[in-house]
């Protein structure tokens, strides 16, 4: 017959053993995704594989396998609809992120990944999406894609200035700084691509600068736009000092030469 | 046994099949040894000095940090770019690959370095660089094609090196011909100087030019010289008020109709070049940079158009003294193009280079990004300079006496970020620039005919280039989404927007396909 407290001991010894291999786990940093991890080193192939296992809710796998579908090349029309289809679906019942993120990848197939572009389309998800997730960061990153389909070309919206307008208009839903950030930017880009006066670039210069979110090469471009600009307004006070903000904080920059010029000719 | 021909191919064959076991075991057993790590670190710079500073680094590397192997892989410029890439597609390439922007699909293949280069560089403790982001020890903050990609937005590449161009002379024969070893200090002390070494050659009856060139060297060169004088033309083109354009933005430009070569400083560019091949070894052409090379080297010229990385082979090549100088192209003071011109000029973009990426598939990222700290820190970026005599790319490291005088001058006029005018938009137009090179240094040639050639063929070559171009940037947009996403996947509580690439270099996608239907629904009119 068997010791009740020796089985005692053994049923305990199981239990705490369970216990700490539990802990253990919670412990220990979790291994990162196989299949996202093979997706962010643009291993597309290798992250087909990893959703198709099947270890994961249906959704994430679903929408996993949509994203990877885009990435794997050679790319074939038939995988782009086969996503889209995918994305449609998620899109109108995927929950938490993965629905505004499937109208996004909606707007996005739309933009850039078929054989030829459907802008119009882009634009109309990018809207929705705008529109019934505004908080959302994929409806704030929608903003900025949607504001390049607004400027490019313009005969859409019948003049370079009208495209600015709509663009700017858009500025009134990006909700994240980032998002106003990018909006500034890419309007005073188009200002200078279409030729319109110079000076309607700078309030947007000024307020990309301002918000302060700019990397460093994107920011040493913009100090010196806003000075030259506000060369061409006649205003010599604000051009000198952001030709000193340059110098200041660019100090292996080459275009500090074509900078102390300029000030020396102010 | 009679040895035939057919034994000798077979035993040879079966060496080479022994040595590839052997070499591939050995390598099995490397990788698999558990106390040492090996990285291969492959490179294209066959000149003199180089493998041997690659060797030094890796000597005191290895040093430092006994439990990491540095396998240095050299292969020939010719077949490197192929080599790598086969490597890279097959998941088989070096840790560490110096690679090229130009070669393309650098963010398929490398692993971004944004996250490391706003962290000091280990190496730089106790010297003045120590807390110092890697970044900003560069020479260029890395702001070079390799260094920084602006279409991917991110940094990828660290760098060893910079160069220039000069003309290296012959200090002895300098001396004979002129009675002084001063090289000449402005356009026209140049242009004598030139003539008065042609009149020395029909004098004393000697095989002598001027200047050995060849159409290898002759494009670096002859590309300076053209930024320099079409300063004042690019200061009108700045549309985007940022100081300079890339040379795609230009050939944009071009399409745009707000420049052609008959713009008058670019019909002065069109006779300085004109200048330099009148002077240079007649057919130059047609010889390769070796050729051009051993021109100098048998004194059959004075000078030699040269990179600077040239100049450690010339000091092994050369019995005699060198010395280089700037090509003095003219400036404001020069009288007959001086109020055209808009100088001074800086020796191109500072712009460090010999860009070495970390592959996206090592295994072994973080030695990798290591090794690169080692060798672009002050001491070892001191060691590559000292052996290979090649010029530093980091804050502080110091040039050799010799190399002192390829430094390149930064202090001036510069607009172009990646060759400008004759190297406009992609394969298609550099052709064309290229292959039309004897329209103006050819027997019958002259600036007006070369002049035409380009303007009556660049706009079809433009478009091709840009539609090529906007494929491939489209291409990696897409990529570069699924990418990010994936990303965020992985760092779920991560706040802000999703890291994508910016709108703004998506809008100068969509600037190059404006400007690209508008062209073209001109050009059918």
């Amino acid at each position: 017959m068997r010791d009740p407290g020796r089985r005692l001991a053994r049923g305990a010894a199981m239990v705490a053993g369970v216990l700490l291999g539990v802990a253990a786990l919670r412990a220990a940093p979790a291994a990162p995704d196989p299949a996202w991890t093979a997706l962010a080193r643009l291993r597309a192939d290798d992250a087909l594989r990893e959703f198709a296992r099947g270890n994961r809710p249906e959704e994430e796998r679903d929408f996993g396998t949509a994203v990877a579908l885009l990435a794997r090349q050679p790319i074939a029309p038939e995988q782009v609809a086969a996503a889209r289809t995918v994305f449609a679906r998620l899109a109108d019942h995927g929950s938490g992120e993965v629905a505004p993120a499937s109208r996004y990848f909606l707007g996005r197939i739309a933009q850039h990944h078929l054989e030829v572009a459907d802008p119009a389309e882009a634009a109309r998800q990018y809207r929705r999406l705008i529109a019934e997730h505004p908080d959302s960061i994929w409806a704030q990153t929608a903003l900025t894609r949607l504001a390049l389909l607004e400027l490019y070309p313009a005969t859409a919206a019948g003049s370079p200035a009208a495209a600015v307008a709509a663009a700017e208009a858009l500025l009134d839903h990006a909700k994240l700084p980032a998002a106003r950030s990018e909006i500034h930017l890419v309007v005073a880009d188009a200002i200078f691509f279409y030729r319109l006066p110079a000076a309607q670039a700078l309030p947007h210069l000024l307020a990309a600068e301002k918000i302060g979110l700019l990397d460093a090469p994107t920011r040493a471009d913009t100090l010196i736009q806003i000075a030259e600009v506000s060369v061409l307004a006649g205003d010599r006070a604000r051009a000198r000092r952001y030709y000193e903000a340059y110098l200041a904080d660019f100090p292996l920059d080459q275009r500090r030469f074509m900078v102390r010029q300029k000030l020396a000719g102010l | 046994m009679r040895l035939t021909g057919k034994t000798v191919g077979l035993l040879m064959l079966g060496a080479g099949y022994v040595a590839a076991v052997v070499l591939m075991v050995w390598r099995a057993a490397e990788e698999a040894r558990p106390d040492r790590v090996t990285i291969r670190v492959s490179q294209w710079q066959l000149e003199g000095g180089v493998r041997q500073a690659f060797a030094a680094m890796i000597r005191r590397y290895e040093q430092l940090n006994p439990r990491v192997h540095v396998e240095l892989i050299s292969i020939p410029d010719r077949t490197y770019r192929q080599w790598a890439q086969t490597q890279l597609i097959g998941g088989d390439a070096p840790d560490i690959v110096e690679y090229g922007v130009d070669f393309n699909s650098v963010g398929r293949f490398f692993s971004p370095i944004t996250d490391e280069v706003m962290k000091p560089n280990p190496y730089n403790r106790g010297t003045p660089l120590e807390g110092v982001p890697w970044r900003d020890t560069f020479l260029d903050a890395m702001m070079n094609a390799d260094g920084f990609n602006p279409q991917l937005n991110q940094y990828y590449a660290a760098t060893l090196t910079q160069h220039s161009m000069r003309m290296i002379y012959n200090r002895p024969m300098l001396r004979e011909i002129t009675g002084s070893d001063q090289p000449p200090r402005n356009y026209r002390e140049f242009l004598a100087l030139c003539e008065r070494v042609q009149a020395f050659a029909r004098e004393h009856r000697r095989e002598l030019s001027p200047i050995a060139n060849s159409k290898d060297t002759v494009i670096g060169e002859a590309m300076f010289i053209f930024e320099c004088s079409a300063s004042g033309v690019a200061a009108r083109i700045d549309h985007r008020h940022v100081y300079g354009f890339t040379s795609k933005e230009l050939a944009m430009s071009y399409l745009r109709g707000d420049w052609s070569f008959r713009e008058p400083e670019l019909r002065i560019g069109l006779e300085l070049l004109q200048d330099l091949g009148k002077f240079s070894t007649p057919g130059f052409l047609q010889l390769s940079r070796d050729s051009g090379i051993m021109d100098f080297v048998r004194q059959r010229t004075l000078m030699v158009v040269a990179p600077s990385w040239e100049a450690s082979s010339l000091k092994e090549l050369c019995d005699f003294d060198i010395g280089a100088f700037r090509y003095p192209v003219p400036l404001q003071d020069d009288p007959v193009y001086g109020s055209k011109m808009l100088g001074p000029y800086a020796d191109g973009r500072l712009a460090t280079l010999m860009g070495m990426y970390v592959n996206r598939a090592t295994k072994h990222r973080a030695e990798a990004i290591d090794f690169l700290h080692f060798i672009t820190s002050v001491e070892g970026n001191q060691i590559f300079t000292d052996v290979s005599t090649w010029l530093p790319a980091v804050v502080g490291v110091k040039a050799s006496d010799y190399s002192r005088q390829f430094l390149p001058i930064y202090d001036g006029y510069i607009w172009s970020l990646d060759g400008g005018f004759l190297n406009l938009s992609g394969d298609d137009a550099v052709a064309l620039v290229r292959n039309n090179f004897f329209q103006l240094w050819g027997p019958n040639g002259n600036p007006e005919k070369y002049r035409a050639a380009l303007d009556d063929g660049l706009k079809p070559r433009i478009i091709s280039d840009l539609k090529r171009e906007i494929r491939i940037r489209t291409q990696t947009l897409t990529r570069e989404d699924a990418a990010a996403l994936a990303a965020r996947q992985l760092a779920p509580g991560a706040a802000g927007p999703v890291a994508l690439l910016p709108a703004r270099l998506e809008g100068r996608t969509f600037q190059m396909i404006t400007t690209v239907r508008e062209a073209e629904r001109e050009a059918a009119k």
